[in-house]
């Protein structure tokens, strides 16, 4: 009887056997793609083991994601693991590509890849960014992104979709993928309703993170949004509790009560409700403001077919025995449809 | 360790006591019995049912369970007609010793028809799915010698029983993480992939309860004992966790899974690390004791001394490896060509018993 219990848990061992130790493997971090006409480069961020607190950055390109791959592993000094990979950097080239869905399904079914991966958008070139991208804070980067990017979501500003978030929609919702840049000069002028990169001139570090994508019904980047329409966005994904939103009007951290946004045939009506710590004008002003704000972001949405509030979920209990719409239909009745939103901010207790 | 199994309840006298450890390797053996339909239908649930038609899953597996379930049912009307222990003494009442022959012929075939079902499970996961670099005949071989060595006639249903605690926590924490990734959403469309994919899929998939009929082997609960649950927990068991994978994923993902290896994969890969670890090594474990049951089963069917069984289990382990030498893929092949068949011979023999158990009852009745 001993025996067949000790056979048996070293059963359970095999299922985390590996055939590489830790330390004979490179353990991505970050992974940046760029696809254009002429190829696909890839390039990683690892550490290089050093104690110096410095980060390796390899790069390769190939007529397909496959061959760059392959190459990359190539140049690689030991065997490439993605099981502890942190960001997903897709230029916005690449997300406005016919091949962008077919490359997210090619990185997501990497062996031992960690699908928690945070995937993001940007406007420069993936390998400077990731050379620029390093620790702020006396910390390895990996607990760095960790810290800093739930923070950003916390905060609204970045809507903090994953690789996995991505796959298990299927054509159900679109995601809205985060942005990050290199720091740009000059003193921000627009407040929030400026991208991220313009508000870091007296920043702490290289490299920004704020804003999104918006990926449409066909898999592809149509837009981009401001801060405060990704805040605005955080919200009615309910991912974001509690708000500081500003205005020139008002200004107030929301604390959200109920948050509702459902669709039926031809509208779209999202209503919030939640107490306001008002630091600036009064309540009814910015209620006013943020329907205002939450109408013009549905509106964008719908523009750029981009269902990231999973609209198309509820439109499947209409007929639950087919998939109903196609891509070309849901598209066309994204466009169509009237948007109404209704905010009820609670006085402070 | 002898011990864990000592009778602790105070006895009046030693034919209490036998009564006691009778009932206690009963509950073992039907637990053994639980595992084995759980695993065995888990996963052709998940490989084939829910690869092929998704969403549908939650109600193709009750309704492939149906066949299994009737003949389990005739099978237990035979038992009170004939008014045998179990089903094997019912052909011998009711019909002919010939036909006891029969049925225990049938439930060893189908027993290593399933054994090597869960072996090419293992293997292929392993090889195709997890490492990669083993080659499938020796991991088939290192299979087949670790479930050889589980194979005590009394430790391995003692050994189920022991970690059936474990093994619900396990599933309880893969239950709720699938379910907190979950949308309503995922559930439709309830057709799945469709009537034609769902009509073709039962004709293919009748022999999916094909294990409850072991429950007809059970001895009867004697007088006074409480009233048996039989495979109710292990069928109610499993609905809830394929409930909660197609709870968990989309159709048109659910679709994706070609191979047998991302077939098997799929539910996991959106899990977190830990509970990643968690399934891939339970769903080992299951499968392994699948085949150690199913070979263990199998030798008890040939009459003789446990030695003789004991050789007869290892020639029949290495008889499960010799098609493994063999073409993988052709293999499959063969084993998903024998799936639709496998219950028919069983519900041929249960109906034949049928009507010689009413004329034994008839008989039996001045």
């Amino acid at each position: 009887m001993k025996r067949l219990l000790l056979l048996l848990l070293g059963c359970l061992c095999l299922g985390g056997c590996a055939s590489l130790p830790g330390e004979e493997r490179s353990f991505a971090l970050c992974l940046g793609v760029h696809a254009s006409t002429s190829g696909v480069e890839v390039a990683i961020q690892q550490p290089n083991y050093k104690g110096d607190q410095k980060y390796l950055i390899l790069s390769a390109a190939g007529d397909s994601f496959d061959e760059a791959l392959s190459s990359l592993t190539a140049v690689s000094p030991s065997r490439l693991n993605f099981g502890q990979l942190r960001l997903v950097v897709f230029s916005q080239e690449t997300a406005a590509s016919a091949d962008f869905p077919q490359l997210v399904a090619e990185i997501s079914a990497i062996p031992d890849m960690r699908l928690n991966a945070m995937a993001l958008l940007t406007e420069d070139s993936v390998s400077q960014l990731l050379e620029a991208l390093t620790p702020q804070t006396g910390v390895r980067l990996s607990k760095y992104l960790d810290t800093l990017l739930r923070a950003r979501v916390e905060l609204g500003l970045l809507p903090g979709s994953t690789l996995s978030d991505m796959r298990r929609m299927g054509q159900r919702q679109s995601p809205a993928l985060g942005r990050m840049a290199l720091k740009k000069e000059g003193l921000p002028q627009d407040g929030l309703d400026t991208q991220a990169e313009a508000l870091s001139a007296g920043s702490e570090g290289e490299v920004i993170f704020g804003g999104c994508g918006l990926i449409g019904q066909d898999g592809l980047l149509h837009d981009t949004l401001s801060l405060r329409e990704t805040q605005l966005l955080t919200l009615l994904l309910g991912r974001s509790r509690d708000l500081p939103l500003t205005w020139e009007e008002a200004a107030f951290t929301l604390h959200v009560k109920e948050l509702s946004v459902d669709w039926s045939q031809g509208q779209v009506t999202a209503k919030v409700v939640g107490r306001a710590l008002m630091t600036r004008g009064a309540p009814a002003e910015a209620e006013t403001l943020l329907e205002e704000d939450l109408r013009a972001l549905m509106k964008r949405l719908n523009a750029a077919s981009c269902d990231a509030l999973g609209l198309r979920r509820q439109e499947m209990f209409t007929h639950p025995f087919s998939m109903g719409m196609s891509v070309a239909e849901w598209t066309g009745e994204m466009h169509r449809l009237q948007v109404e939103a209704e905010v009820t901010l609670l006085p402070q207790a | 360790m002898n011990g864990l199994f000592q009778t602790r309840t105070p006895v009046d006298s030693s034919l209490s006591e036998l009564a006691q450890r009778q009932e206690a390797e009963r509950c073992c053996q039907r637990a053994e019995l639980r595992l084995y339909l759980l695993v065995t239908a888990l996963s052709q649930g998940v490989t084939v049912l829910f690869a092929q038609t998704g969403a549908a899953v939650t109600w193709m597996t009750p309704l492939c369970l149906l066949p299994g379930l009737a003949l389990l049912g005739l099978a237990a009307l035979c038992k009170r007609l004939t008014g045998a222990p179990t089903l094997t003494e019912a052909f011998r009442a009711g019909l002919h010793p010939l036909a006891a022959g029969l049925w225990r012929g049938y439930v060893a075939l189908a027993l290593l028809w399933q054994g090597e079902a869960a072996l090419t499970e293992v293997v292929c996961l392993f090889t195709e799915g997890v490492v990669m670099n083993i080659s499938p005949l020796g991991m088939a071989a290192v299979t087949v010698a670790t479930a050889l060595c589980c194979c005590q006639r009394k430790g391995l249903p003692r050994c189920v029983w022991l970690l059936r605690y474990p093994l619900l926590g396990m599933l309880a924490l893969l239950f709720f993480e699938l379910v907190s990734n979950g949308h309503w959403d995922y559930l439709l469309p309830l057709t799945g992939a469709g009537d034609a994919v769902n009509r073709a899929l039962f004709l293919d998939m009748t022999a999916m309860g094909w294990p409850l009929v072991l429950f007809a082997e059970l001895p009867a609960r004697a007088q006074g004992q409480r009233r048996d649950t039989g495979p109710l927990p292990a069928v109610l068991l499993l609905l809830v966790l394929l409930g909660a994978v197609a709870f968990s994923l989309p159709t048109e993902l659910a679709l994706t899974g070609k191979k047998l290896a991302d077939a098997m994969l799929l539910p996991m890969v959106f899990l977190t690390p830990v509970n990643r670890l968690l399934a891939l090594t339970g769903w080992v474990l299951g499968l392994l004791l699948v085949l150690a049951v199913s070979l263990r089963r199998s030798a008890a069917l040939a009459p003789g001394k446990p030695v003789r069984e004991a050789l007869i289990c290892l020639a029949l382990g290495v008889a499960l490896l010799l098609p493994h030498l063999w073409d993988e893929q052709r293999l499959r092949g063969l084993l998903k060509l024998a799936q639709p068949y496998v219950l028919l011979p069983g519900a041929a023999l249960i109906l034949c018993l049928l009507p010689g158990a009413m004329l034994r009852k008839r008989r039996r009745k001045p």
